[in-house]
């Protein structure tokens, strides 16, 4: 089982405004960016930084306050907003490639251990502005990161070790999130849906479990009352909160391929794996909801025997 | 009216010819409302008998109205989509014709609402006898403007009439067009 | 003698030029310095009748002489809804704002797979770098901010424009270029007496981005004086499988305040090729790999020419012929721009 490495301190990041972010990071999902693209950030990050700043990141939260998908509007079925490309070399124009984009104003919170953390307060803040500013400078999910007069600065935080004073500080982190929901995985609730479909369904399967929360289902109840008269209302299943479907990570589809020796390879450094997503549930939660830190981190686990690399999050852990 | 200037579109890899003549000449009307102008005629020497308007401009007018005209700046903005001829005199051999304003029967509820005044019918009535595709369809070339004193978006349609030998004088409007005056044609 | 250099099959770059949306703002050309005076534009729905002259002249490229289509066409009189956006009324100005980020590391691939040939272009633009130093490139990108080639449609029918640059650092403006922008041409680069200096300053800032020797961060403020309550062109959304009753124009907007796309602005900034073959005609092109201008459905650079991205790119890589120098200006240009330039067998 997976678990959340150590984490001694937080470095904030808030409010970011982000321009023209991939909304299709899935085979079937859209919306939200993928999980996988903060934590790819969040080792580019860690790479940029070597040797500069005493700082490893261990896991990364992504709180959202502003959702603004590029979408048609009016009409019940929505379309991508797309793009036309530069005419090819004959003048003819170039076929449309569906991309999906959304604006998003999000707030990053990294968990870190490093000596960084028990430097000055004055260090630690420089460090953390280095950080925003290269932040500032990458794509966040393909997309821009777009100057921000946000009115706080960032911030690395070095968690206390003493339990009640470490409250008051993730009480304090919390506020600055507000307002804006954080997403997190819930799998319970997929596997709880699932026992709750075989019950009726024997040969249900998890993706039909999937699928199912991922949509509203509306169902007649009949009711009587004490003279025998039958009401129907209709009700739906919607209510476990802001529950949806996400991609998790990717399934190795084939054999782990020795550097190099595939052809059309990105690089010719990396191990190479045909791939294809895994998804699970995730769930936006008010950041006020929170427990604790460790409830809105994701971190990896990367597994080449049995081909599986995941994004994890242990939100239940703390339910 | 011995003197003209030439305005010519030039090719642009982002504006089509029609929508720079739309703001050239809607540029133009502004000057011509503002100064009130009735001297000034146009012309389009691409544009007989075409469904376009082509590429070219001219202004007509003595070589004083065309100078007060071009005394202000209002070209600015559109200038670096065309070139400009100097104030120059007319060729001599040039022959004359008029440039009208059509106005195109069009807009069905416009005529049933003429119709409902003038014949004193109700509205059912006037559908029945204006159906929507009573209207003319003009293949005329045309330009898009927003009038100066209504403010109305609508299509300034234009057409020809025959080459003659002599000029007519007259007075132009804020298109500058004119009933019965001509335009030197060359 | 190592084997022969051979082209990356996977070859991409990122974008070194990274405009925001430009957003748009109505107020009066008199108070233009007073940031109260502005109010964001909202898009508007209205309603318009298609009419009959209208529809035929939609048509009358392919469908002009398909006269039962016509017919049918004008028995449904179709109410069409359109976006517009205006100056609010009694206002008389138009405020296009945006920013520009300048990013280091021009020629460093984001993926490459052929390490001989990227540590060749890197060689090459360090190279170029050195000697040319970004100055022509930084320079005409500045120019393009200057003259507002940005506002595209708007520009046309504007009286007045004026064009603010600044320079932001730590999010405070730190220099201040202001520049009438239609004193600038847009069909050349020379720049009238009084703004060459301007615009010597900021190319020269660019290019210092470019070579990554500073951070540039730009905030463009241009204000061009229409006319009151004049129509506003904000950009138009592409959208396929529009449903029935849709919109028939669809502007764009950022949380409700009209917008031009970041790509028209970054559009605008790299239309500075100048050296394709038929440049005297139509002035300067973006840079694109073949010289492709969308509206004209037209590539004006031409791999039998021997003048597109691809066959620069390769003679200087590969074969070590280097290209004129305004041409290796147009290969840097296509690199800042980015893309995925990969040589796929």
């Amino acid at each position: 089982m997976p678990k959340l490495p150590q984490i001694d301190g937080l470095l904030i990041v808030p409010r970011l405004r982000i321009q023209n972010a991939n909304a299709i990071s899935s085979p079937m999902t859209w919306g939200f960016p993928s999980m996988t693209a903060f934590l790819g950030l969040m080792w580019k990050l860690e790479r940029l930084l070597a040797g500069d700043i005493a700082v490893v990141f261990n896991g990364i939260g992504v709180v959202c306050h502003a959702f603004e998908p590029q979408v048609s509007r009016g009409g019940f079925t929505k379309s991508f907003c797309l793009t036309r490309n530069p005419v090819g070399k004959d003048g003819g124009s170039a076929s449309i490639v569906e991309e999906g984009r959304v604006h998003l104003e999000v707030t990053l919170v990294f968990g870190v251990v490093g000596d960084i953390l028990m430097a000055s307060t004055t260090e630690r803040e420089a460090a953390a502005a280095h950080i925003a500013g290269l932040l500032a400078r990458m794509r966040v999910a393909g997309g821009t990161v777009l100057p921000g007069v946000s009115p706080r600065s960032p911030q690395l935080i070095a968690l206390e070790e003493d339990e009640e004073k470490q409250a008051a500080q993730i009480h304090a982190v919390r506020r600055m999130l507000l307002p804006g929901s954080c997403l997190v995985e819930r799998n319970d609730l997929l596997e709880r849906r699932h026992q709750q479909l075989q019950a009726t369904t024997p040969a249900t399967s998890r993706l039909d479990a999937w699928l199912d929360l991922a949509r509203t289902n509306w169902r007649s109840v009949v009711a009587q009352d004490e003279n025998g008269t039958e009401t129907v209302t209709w009700q739906h299943d919607r209510t476990d909160g802001w529950v949806v479907p996400i991609p998790l990570g990717y399934a190795g589809l084939a054999d782990l391929e020795a550097p190099g020796t595939v052809l059309n390879a990105r690089d010719t450094t990396t191990p190479f794996r045909f791939v294809e997503s895994i998804y699970g549930i995730g769930q936006w939660v008010g950041a006020h909801r929170l427990k604790n830190m460790h409830q809105m981190l994701w971190y990896s686990s990367a597994d080449d025997a049995a081909g599986m690399y995941r994004c994890c999050n242990d939100f239940t852990q703390y339910l | 009216m011995d003197h003209y200037i030439e305005f010519r579109l030039l090719e642009d890899p982002e504006f089509a010819p029609a929508q720079l003549m739309n703001v050239l000449f809607g540029k133009l009307h502004l000057a011509l409302a503002e100064r009130g102008c009735d001297d000034i005629g146009v012309s389009f020497p691409d544009g007989d008998n075409c469904r376009t308007l082509g590429t070219r401009l001219r202004l007509h007018g003595t070589a004083a109205a065309l100078g007060r005209l071009m005394q202000g700046n209002w070209t600015a903005g559109i200038r670096d989509h065309v070139a400009q001829s100097p104030v120059q005199p007319v060729p001599a051999g040039a022959r004359y014709r008029a440039l009208y304003r059509v106005q195109a029967k069009s807009n069905p509820e416009r005529l049933r609402r003429r119709r409902m005044k003038r014949h004193g019918v109700d509205a059912e009535a006037a559908a029945r006898q204006i159906p929507d595709n009573a209207v003319e369809v003009l293949k005329l070339p045309y330009v898009q403007v927003a009038s100066q004193s209504s403010g109305q978006r609508f299509r300034l349609f234009f057409q020809y009439g025959p080459v003659e030998a002599e000029a007519r004088n007259g007075e132009f409007n804020a298109y500058g067009l004119s009933r019965g005056a001509t335009i030197p044609w060359f | 003698m190592s084997t022969a250099l051979k082209t990356a099959s996977v070859l991409a770059f990122e974008r070194k030029l990274e405009p925001s949306d430009a957003i748009l703002f109505s107020g009066n050309w008199e108070t233009r310095n007073t940031e109260k005076a502005w109010g964001a534009i909202a898009i508007r729905e209205k309603s318009v009748r298609g009419t009959i002259s209208n529809r035929l002249h939609l048509k009358d490229k392919d469908k002009e002489k398909d006269a039962a289509k016509l017919d049918a066409a004008i028995e449904n009189p179709n109410l069409q809804t359109v976006d517009v956006a205006t100056l609010a009324a009694g206002q008389d100005t138009l405020k296009v704002s945006f920013t520009v980020r300048v990013l280091p590391g021009t020629g460093q691939p984001s993926a490459c797979n052929e390490p001989a040939y990227r540590a060749k272009l890197l060689a090459t633009v360090e190279a170029y770098a050195r000697e040319h130093t970004f100055a022509e490139l930084g320079r005409r990108y500045a120019f393009n901010l200057a003259n507002g080639r940005f506002l595209w449609r708007n520009r046309m029918g504007a009286e007045q424009v004026e064009v603010c640059i600044q320079r932001l650092e730590n999010g405070q403006p730190s220099v201040t270029w202001t520049v009438d922008a239609l004193q600038f041409p847009l069909r050349s680069f020379d720049a009238p007496a009084a703004g060459n200096a301007a615009v010597d300053e900021l190319g020269a800032l660019i290019a210092q981005g470019l070579r990554g020797e500073t951070h540039v961060l730009l905030q463009v403020t241009a204000f061009a004086r229409l006319g009151m309550g004049q129509e506003v062109f904000p950009s138009q959304e592409l959208i396929l499988d529009r449903g029935r009753g849709d919109k028939s124009k669809t502007l764009y907007d950022v949380s409700g305040v009209a917008g031009i796309h970041s790509q028209k602005v970054g559009n605008a900034i790299r239309s500075i090729d100048t050296w394709y073959p038929g440049a005297d005609e139509l002035g300067p092109i973006a840079v694109e790999p073949y010289g492709s201008v969308t509206t004209q459905g037209k590539a004006y650079r031409q791999p039998k020419d021997k003048v597109d991205f691809y066959t620069l790119l390769d003679n200087w890589m590969l074969k070590d012929k280097v290209p004129a120098l305004e041409q290796q200006h147009f290969v840097m240009a296509v690199l800042i721009r980015g893309g995925v330039f990969g040589d796929k067998e």
